[in-house]
């Protein structure tokens, strides 16, 4: 085990359209270490998506330095960034990205056939992870028969199925209401109590603080890195907020 | 640009005071290439399960395709071999000779109409013309027939004896009349398989005696059904031997058509000539203009042909229009689907398929809704194909080559519009296929 899951040296990231060159990351440092509970926030154009992008081995820097739990990213070809997306991030997306008209075990399930090591007890682990996130009612349901927060769980379920060392999450609240959100993020803090390291990219401070860290980007640049002095507790909020129920 | 990245990565390692986790543990074993097909296969049947619509709707194009190109080129082939049959049925090596149009003034009676062939015309050809194989010359009148509670006006037939072999009649019941029979006149018939049940319903007819103008006839012989073939129909003849029908029936002296056999189809062109220039000469013929007309089956047989060959081609380019059409149909129904897909491509890319994964699923998908479709339209065309013979009494030909071509031009269309723009798709990175609008 190593203890630090993301660690960034001198990290950069141009697009280029044509003749346009678009500086999206110029060095970037940055450590993660195992355990922690980071917000990425910065206005939109402040590369914070790019940042994730990279992080979660969905796109390539230009320049620049990514150790994934110890692994250099950079020399990987697509079929070794393949699996280690596949047992190493668990994504969680704005917009849910579940698989339409597919169960919600079948969509939590599906990680664990790309896995050569997570083929076996792929059901019982889908289904104790369906329970970990209050859906074991539904399993059977498709996504269009769920609501927002639902969905949003099996996103979560789904992430979790090959036990990764990053949870990756882009906005997970961003299409939610605020009681919604507020489930969802105690369903992470939950998660990161057990031990496991969560990334959230939101612009959000209201998200952000209930994170333990958070590390605010602007134009392509980390222009913060500071710890959250007291992150606010979401099952302590949900409890306290009588008048939602 | 590219080496300082270099360097700033092995710099990192440098740096980095754990060495980075093995690069192998990334790695499946072998056996898993064999484990991921198998995966392919079923996430393919969970796609296909979880798109219902879609899957039908494909598979319907690739239905109606196939199934479209069986019946219209079964229809084409059966109509083509009914003629070749036909052809060889009414003999590819016959010549009709019939008498020339009587003329009075500008008015045309008609082909047929003078009597200038004799009875001794067909002995001098018979004898005379070396390609001639036998003549059968002919008459036919209609009279009034009565058998049993029967009684109708029917055209009967007087023929020589050699008209069933020319004509290639086959003998059902019975037998048909001697050339005795012929030169003494006897009252005795043969009937087609249509007039006999026309007459005689179910009863066996042998033996039974018929009445043709008053006068009683023995029927001695049922031919086969054969089919129409011309605009006369075999079947429902009613036969009789030419010397009767000429002295005792009608009382003619003139015969009306004389059909002579050529010994084989490469020799019809000499018997023509032969035919021609004796008759020229018996008739004592002075001008060009022929008194008779010699008039050749295969000829008309042939230009009979032409036109079904015509008729094939229509078909044929119908077919191939409506596969058009189901291809086009899959292609909308893929091409529609292809955001979703896309995004499902990126899904499943950022959660760890690798590309040959996604594409083996896609490859699966497309194979299997194609070769169901196919199998389905196969099956569509052979009950359409019978479906067109029972009602329409077409004869249908289906050829083992023409279902392997639709099946085949079929699976094409759906495999590759099935998995054209998957391809497409697996080719993006995950961000934008997940982006894709």
């Amino acid at each position: 085990m190593n203890e630090d899951v993301i660690r960034v040296v001198g990290l950069g990231k141009t697009y280029e359209s044509g003749s346009n060159k678009v500086v999206a990351l110029q060095d970037v440092n940055l450590t993660v270490r195992r355990s922690d509970f980071v917000a990425i926030m910065g206005p939109s154009g402040s590369g914070k998506s790019t940042f994730m992008n990279v992080i979660g081995c969905l796109d390539v820097p230009t320049t620049g330095s990514y150790q994934l739990d110890g692994l250099e990213v950079e020399s990987l070809n697509d079929d070794e960034l393949a699996m280690l997306r596949c047992t190493k991030i668990g994504f969680v997306f704005q917009n849910f990205n579940l698989i339409a008209r597919t169960s919600a075990l079948a969509n939590v399930e599906m990680p664990r056939f790309y896995n050569f090591r997570g083929l076996k007890g792929r059901v019982e682990t889908a289904l104790r992870r369906l329970d970990e996130v209050g859906l074991s009612e539904r399993i059977h349901h498709t996504p269009n028969e769920m609501s927002g927060g639902q969905q949003q769980r099996v996103a979560i379920a789904r992430a979790l199925v090959n036990d990764p060392s990053l949870i990756l999450a882009d906005e997970p609240t961003g299409a939610l209401d605020s009681r919604t959100s507020e489930e969802i993020m105690a369903i992470f803090q939950h998660l990161n109590d057990e031990g496991r390291t969560v990334v959230i990219v939101t612009h959000e401070p209201d998200v952000a603080a209930h994170c333990k860290r958070i590390v605010k980007f602007r134009d392509g640049r980390v222009v913060s890195d500071e710890p959250v002095a007291n992150p606010i507790d979401a099952r302590e909020v949900l409890a306290g907020d009588r008048h939602y129920k | 640009m590219k080496t300082n990245a270099k360097i700033m990565g092995r710099m990192a390692e440098l740096i980095g005071t754990d060495g980075p986790e093995d690069r192998q543990s990334l790695h499946p074993p072998a056996a898993w290439d064999l484990v991921a097909i198998g995966v392919s296969i079923v996430m393919a049947m969970r796609g296909v399960s979880a798109n219902k619509l879609r899957a039908l709707l494909t598979t319907l194009g690739i239905i109606i395709g196939v199934a479209a190109v069986i019946v219209a080129i079964g229809i084409g082939e059966g109509s083509k071999a009914a003629v070749a049959a036909s052809l060889k049925s009414l003999g590819t090596n016959t010549l009709t000779v019939l008498p020339g149009q009587q003329k009075r003034g500008a008015i045309s009676m008609g082909f047929g109409s003078k009597s200038t062939l004799k009875l001794e015309d067909a002995e001098a050809i018979l004898k005379k013309c070396k390609d001639v194989l036998s003549v059968s010359p002919e008459v036919s009148q209609a009279a009034q027939v009565q058998a049993l509670d029967k009684n109708d006006n029917v055209t009967i037939n007087g023929v020589g004896v050699n008209y069933r072999t020319i004509n290639n009649h086959v003998i059902e019941h019975g037998r048909f009349f001697t050339d005795q029979e012929n030169t003494r006149r006897r009252r005795v018939v043969v009937l087609g398989a249509t007039a006999a049940s026309d007459l005689f319903g179910s009863m066996e007819p042998i033996n039974k005696t018929l009445r043709i103008a008053g006068q009683s006839f023995q029927v001695i012989g049922v031919l086969k059904k054969k089919g129409a073939t011309g605009p006369r129909n075999p079947d429902s003849g009613v036969y009789v031997p030419l010397m009767t029908a000429m002295k005792r029936l009608f009382g003619l002296e003139y015969v009306q058509d004389i059909t002579c056999q050529a010994k084989s189809s490469s020799v019809m062109d000499d018997a023509q000539d032969e035919i021609t220039s004796l008759l020229r000469q018996r008739h004592r013929l002075k001008t060009d203009t022929n008194d008779f007309i010699l008039f050749n089956q295969s000829d008309l047989m042939q230009a009979q042909n032409e036109q079904q060959g015509t008729f094939t081609t229509l078909i044929t380019c119908l077919a191939i229009v409506s596969l058009g059409v189901g291809g086009i149909g899959i292609m909308n129904i893929m091409l529609v689907s292809v955001t979703e897909r896309t995004r499902e491509i990126g899904v499943r890319k950022a959660i760890g398929a690798r590309r040959r994964d996604v594409l083996a699923q896609f490859i699966v998908e497309a194979l299997f809704l194609s070769s169901v479709g196919g199998i389905l339209g196969i099956a569509a065309g052979y009950l359409g194909a019978d479906l067109v013979s029972n009602v329409n009494g077409w004869s249908v030909n289906i050829a083992t080559g023409t279902v392997l071509m639709a099946f085949g031009f079929s699976a094409v269309v759906g495999v590759f519009f099935g998995f054209y723009p998957a391809l497409k798709a697996s080719r993006l990175r995950p961000i934008e296929a997940l982006r894709y609008e």
